[in-house]
């Protein structure tokens, strides 16, 4: 930096590199009359990076004190500021830290469930029973073993789940109706008041964007379900289209999620059980699967739903949330002969999954269309008015018979649970990057098939039932796998109908 | 029958003919933790209103308009934000959006209110939602409520900007809540079900420093 010219005739002599404060620049600082350290730092902006100063002040202050003829210490430093000075993560989120530091969502039946030991799966921002640990000879089970008995206990006796999460909306108006054969893909006409029914629901893309059930409760009356995690966007979704493009149908939404707490209890005893407790009349002819009746519970006026995400015998009960506690205690009392199961999360995805229901979200990643995952079923081509995904789904792309598609995998070992995520090849031999097939959607051991068992969407799949494919590992083994349907319990749907 | 189809839609009555114990979305957070007594020296007073009747109103406000005063004797606030009481303060009704109205009843009233206003509303389209069980009504009170506010909610909540009569629905730490001033003295906060116990926290932590109270 010294220079036999005077500072002014030299050439730029920078002191602070970030912002390019040079020593003719503090000069004039101080011929400018700037005493004090710290106007020359603001004349200057010299020591203002993220350096506070640290790399080139000292070099300035120097300067500054030759200027002024002082020396280094007479002319001191400016405050070194943050960051140069640690700043804790506190300072800068305020009280939003531990259990203030995102909302925790709670249930009606959360202190039950912490009461009884559950462990809890983050759902969102809600705290969902993950699976509850019984002490099995002085020792804690675990999740392996829970699961297990708990998803053996709804295939043989009686277990419940707290399903209050999964979003609820109410519809009403004259167009309530209409408006649902617009935005779900299946039809919607005929569903009469008593009856439930699922259906899927597309981005206008055509790929699945949520599902569930909706009930109707009268002409003009509808409950809709959304997943758990999908609420919010479903409302949203409901709202842009019903604002923006169909402002003339005469319908109003409007979210019931946390009014309603949701006790499904199901297993081939959930009838025995339940008809302790209520005065509906559960005969499997007055009340059949895909019904909904109203009566009460515990004495608690209730809507019971008999949907099933297990494939057995169930009933989701309905009550006013600040009943919840009530209904759900009486029917432990009642239980207890029937060893009434609590159940979390892990165990309902084991049991959908034998029954090949998907959860959006998991067996679905915003690039599955219903058709990819063999639900025309639930698909209204002829439907009079169009919906939206309709037109999506006559694209070229989307009509590819080589497109991922919805299948079940089983390990050849039936020990092997098959990882998450996991790729599949056709040859385990190829060397790498070898032609991918698809991947593992869901994977879970099954105690009641007493074997591990995927889900999975592959090229073609469907034309490739039976077929023997590999999932390589990074460890270099390769788990061979047949292409199987995705209903690995009951394909005929009898348990949930008895 | 609990439900009853009025015309084309199904009204239902939630609540049991015998006594049963109820549960507010604030139970959990009463029964497990921490319920500092209110005291002389409480800056801020924090009391829960359980087990009020909420309704959602949803139509057009010249639809419901007419309906609403002969039901619950309260003039629709036609303006945004408004919020109107009754002689008694026991009903209000608060406009949330263009067509979108909270009302608030005296608990086990909103089945009755909710028929009332379908019988006078006759065919004309709107609707009606009970959300009883999914909200509970929280009432601050004392001098630093506002200061607890301030630290809360990025909503400007100064007396000129938030006069008697207002409501809103806003951010509240990092969920969302209906926050209205019914008188000057009071503020009312409208929680939803499951952030109860979230909301309940931050509002104890943030009015620690006002030794906060709990009224029973």
């Amino acid at each position: 930096m010294p220079h036999e010219k005077p500072t002014l005739r030299a050439p730029k002599q920078f002191v602070d590199m970030q912002n390019d404060v040079t020593a003719a620049a503090i000069e004039l600082a101080t011929r400018e009359g700037f005493e004090s350290i710290e106007h020359v730092k603001r004349y200057t902006a010299m020591g203002f990076g993220t350096d506070q100063g640290k790399l080139g002040n000292i070099n300035g202050m120097a300067i500054a004190a030759r200027c002024l003829g002082k020396s280094i210490p007479e002319v001191g430093t400016t405050v070194f500021r943050p960051n140069y000075t640690p700043v804790t993560f506190g300072a800068i989120v305020g009280r939003h830290c531990r259990e203030l530091f995102d909302p925790e969502r709670y249930t009606a039946l959360h202190q039950w469930h912490v009461e009884n030991g559950a462990e809890f799966e983050d759902v969102g921002q809600w705290k969902r029973p993950w699976y509850f640990p019984r002490k099995v000879n002085g020792k804690l089970e675990t999740m392996d073993e829970a699961v297990a008995r708990e998803s053996l206990a709804v295939r043989t006796g009686v277990g419940i789940l707290d399903a209050s999460t999964l979003g609820k909306i109410d519809i009403q108006g004259p167009d309530a109706r209409e408006f649902l054969g617009r935005v779900y893909t299946n039809k919607w006409a005929k569903l009469a008041p008593g009856r439930v029914r699922y259906g899927l629901m597309c981005k206008d893309d055509g790929m699945l964007m949520d599902d569930g059930t909706t009930s109707c409760l009268g002409e003009n009356h509808f409950l809709m379900t959304t997943t758990t995690g999908g609420a919010a966007g479903v409302m949203e979704w409901l709202e842009l289209w019903h604002q923006t493009e169909w402002p003339e149908l005469q319908v109003y939404f409007t979210s019931v999620t946390d009014h309603w707490a949701t006790m499904t209890v199901t297993g081939p005893d959930a009838r025995k059980l339940l008809s302790e407790i209520t005065d509906i009349d559960l005969d499997k002819e007055q009340f059949k699967f895909m019904d909904w009746r109203n009566g009460k519970v515990a004495d608690v006026p209730a809507r019971v739903f008999r949907i099933s995400f297990t494939g057995e015998l169930a009933y989701e009960i309905n009550v006013q949330a600040n009943y919840a506690m009530h209904v759900w205690k009486t029917l432990f009392e009642h239980g207890k002969k029937y060893d009434l199961t609590p159940y979390g999360t892990e165990t309902m995805h084991v049991l959908r999954a034998e029954k090949g229901l998907i959860i959006a979200g998991q067996d679905t990643d915003g690039s599955v269309t219903p058709e990819d995952l063999g639900m025309f079923w639930a698909i209204g081509y002829d439907k009079p008015f169009s919906w939206i995904g309709k037109r999506a789904l006559t694209r070229p792309d989307t009509a590819r018979k080589d497109r991922k598609q919805f299948v079940g995998l089983k390990p050849v070992d039936p020990k092997v649970v098959l990882e998450e995520g996991a790729h599949i090849v056709v040859d385990k031999d190829q060397p790498i990057p070898m032609d991918m097939l698809g991947h593992v959607t869901s994977s879970y051991y099954s105690p009641n098939l007493e074997s591990g068992f995927a889900l999975a969407v592959i090229k073609g799949g469907r034309d490739r039932m039976g077929e023997k494919l590999y999932v390589p590992m990074p460890d270099g083994q390769a788990h061979e796998v047949e292409v199987v349907s995705p209903v690995f319990i009951d394909p005929k749907g009898e348990r949930q109908h008895v | 029958m609990s439900d009853i189809t009025y015309g084309k839609v199904a009204t239902f009555n939630t609540h049991p003919d015998t006594s049963i114990p109820m549960e507010s979305p604030l139970s959990v957070a009463f029964n497990t933790g921490s319920v500092p007594a209110a005291t002389s020296g409480s800056r801020v007073l924090f009391k829960e209103q359980a087990f009020l009747g909420h309704l959602i109103l949803r139509g057009g406000a010249i639809v419901l308009d007419e309906a609403v005063r002969k039901v619950l004797g309260i003039s629709l606030p036609g303006q945004p934000l408004g919020l109107a009481l009754d002689a008694s303060g026991e009903c209000s009704v608060q406009w949330l959006s263009p067509d979108e109205w909270l009302v608030i009843v005296p608990g086990g009233e909103e089945l009755d209110v909710e028929q009332r206003l379908r019988d006078a509303l006759g065919d004309a389209h709107y609707a009606i939602v009970d959300v009883s069980g999914g909200q509970t009504l929280v009432e601050l009170s004392g001098e630093k409520a506002r200061e607890l506010l301030m630290k809360s909610t990025p909503y400007d909540v100064h007396p000129e900007a938030f006069p008697v009569g207002k409501g809103v629905t806003t951010v509240f730490a990092k969920a969302n809540l209906i926050l209205r001033r019914p008188t000057e003295e009071r503020w009312e906060l409208v929680l939803r079900r499951s952030f109860a116990d979230y909301l309940y926290r931050w509002i104890l932590d943030a009015g620690a420093e006002y030794a906060i109270g709990v009224e029973e």
